[in-house]
C-alpha cells in the first residue's frame, strides 16, 4: 500500500535521505521524500502507517 | 593518519547526522569530527584510504574535497541567491529599490516634461533618450554605493581598490557620455570628472589611500573618457552605440556588487546598516534632478545648443 504523508521539518536533501534510508532499513518498499513539497511518498512493505509515521517521528521530523 | 575534508554543503543537522551515518559504518574510519564547511577524520591507512573516505561523502551529493573550497561558483551562487533568500535579504531589497527608483524617476520626468519642459521645442527628440540614460545612470551607480555602504566589512586593499576603481571608472564614464552628448565636451568632462572621483573616492576609502587614489585616478580617466566617446561619435550612430554601452557598464556594476558579496560578505563577519527606500530613492531623484537641469538649462558647446 502507497500513501503521501505531510511532514514538517524537511530542509534540505539530507532530511529526504535519512528519513528514505530510515524507512526502508525498517521494511519499507519504495520512499520518495521531498523537502520542497513537504511530502514522503511511502511504499509500506511489511510496515503499517502506524509504524512509519513513529520511524518518521523518531528521526526529529512532524507527520500531520 | 588524520585529514580535514572540506565539505562546504553542509547546511543543517540533517547534513551532519547523515555524514556521522556514513563514516559510522565505514571500516577503518576510527574517530572524527563533522563541523560546518569540513570534517576532520582520523582513520587507519591501513584499512581506508582518505580519498575513499571523500568518495562516501561525495556518493551523498556534497562537494568534497582535501583541498579547500574557496568560493562558490556562478551558477551555485545563483541557486543559493534563489533558495536562501534571508541570507541575500540586502542584496533582494536593493533590486528592488533600485527597480523602483528607476519608475519614480520616469514618473518624476514625465510630469516634469508634461507641467515644463514640453514648451522648450524638440525637447524629447534633443534630450528623451539621454534622459533615460541619465536614470540608468543614476540608477545603477546608486545601487552600487548603496551596496557597498550597506555593509560594515573589514576590506583588503585589493577589494577597496577595485571597488575605488569600478565605482570611479564607471560613474565617470556614464553620467560623461550622457552630459557630454547634450551639452559638449567640457560640460561633460567636468560633470564626469567631479562625480567620478567623488564617487570613486566613497567606494575606495574603506581600504585607506590606496583606495582612494585609485578611485581619484578611475574617476578622472573615466570622467573624460565618456564625454570623449560621446562627442567623438555624435555624427556617427552614437545613438546605435548608446544601448551596448549602457548595457556593459550596467554588467560591470552587478559584476561589482558580485564581488562585494563573494568578497566582503561571504564567511566574513559583517555589520549590516542599508539606507531604507525613501533615502535611497529621494537621493537618486534629487541627484538625477540636478543633472536634468545642468543637461537642459546648463552651458553648451555651440554645436550642442537646441
Amino acid at each position: 500500500m502507497k500513501k503521501t504523508l505531510k511532514v514538517k521539518g524537511m530542509h534540505c536533501r539530507s532530511c529526504e535521505m535519512i528519513i528514505a534510508e530510515a524507512l526502508e532499513e525498517a521494511g519499507a518498499g519504495s520512499v520518495a521524500a521531498s523537502h520542497a513539497k513537504g511530502e514522503v511518498t511511502v511504499d509500506f512493505g511489511s510496515l503499517d502507517e502506524q509504524r512509519v509515521r513513529k520511524i518518521i517521528k523518531e528521526e526529529g521530523y512532524e507527520v500531520e | 593518519m588524520d585529514a580535514t575534508i572540506y565539505v562546504p554543503d553542509i547546511e543543517c543537522d540533517s547534513c551532519v547526522k547523515l555524514i556521522t551515518k556514513r563514516l559510522e559504518s565505514q571500516k577503518g574510519v576510527t574517530d572524527f569530527e563533522v563541523d560546518e564547511g569540513a570534517v576532520i577524520v582520523e582513520y587507519d591507512d591501513a584499512a581506508v584510504k582518505a580519498d575513499a573516505i571523500v568518495g562516501l561523502i561525495r556518493k551523498d551529493g556534497f562537494r568534497a574535497s582535501l583541498a579547500p573550497f574557496d568560493r562558490k561558483s556562478l551558477g551555485e551562487r545563483w541557486r543559493d541567491f534563489r533558495e536562501n533568500k534571508s541570507k541575500y535579504a540586502i542584496e533582494r531589497d536593493g533590486i528592488v529599490y533600485a527597480l523602483s527608483a528607476f519608475v519614480f524617476l520616469l514618473l518624476v520626468e514625465a510630469i516634469a516634461y508634461v507641467g515644463f519642459f514640453d514648451t522648450i521645442p524638440g525637447f524629447l527628440s534633443h534630450y528623451g533618450w539621454w534622459l533615460l540614460y541619465l536614470d540608468i545612470t543614476v540608477v545603477s551607480v546608486g545601487l552600487g554605493l548603496w551596496h557597498i555602504s550597506a555593509y560594515r566589512a573589514r576590506m583588503t586593499c585589493m577589494v577597496g581598490m577595485m571597488l575605488g576603481m569600478t565605482v570611479g571608472m564607471q560613474a565617470g564614464m556614464m553620467l560623461g557620455a550622457v552630459v557630454g552628448a547634450t551639452n559638449g565636451f567640457f560640460i561633460g568632462s567636468m560633470a564626469g570628472m567631479l562625480v567620478g572621483v567623488f564617487t570613486g573616492v566613497v567606494a575606495g576609502k574603506g581600504c585607506g589611500v590606496m583606495g582612494t587614489m585609485q578611485g581619484m585616478m578611475a574617476g578622472l580617466m573615466g570622467g573624460t573618457m565618456g564625454p570623449m566617446i560621446s562627442v567623438m561619435m555624435f555624427s556617427d550612430h552614437l545613438l546605435w552605440f548608446m544601448p551596448f554601452y549602457m548595457a556593459i557598464n550596467v554588467a560591470i556594476m552587478a559584476g561589482m556588487s558580485y564581488m562585494v558579496y563573494e568578497e566582503m560578505v561571504e564567511g566574513k563577519e559583517v555589520f549590516r546598516q542599508p539606507l531604507d527606500f525613501l533615502t535611497f530613492v529621494s537621493a537618486c531623484i534629487i541627484i538625477a534632478a540636478v543633472f536634468v537641469i545642468i543637461m537642459v538649462y546648463g552651458p553648451k558647446a555651440p554645436l550642442f545648443a537646441v
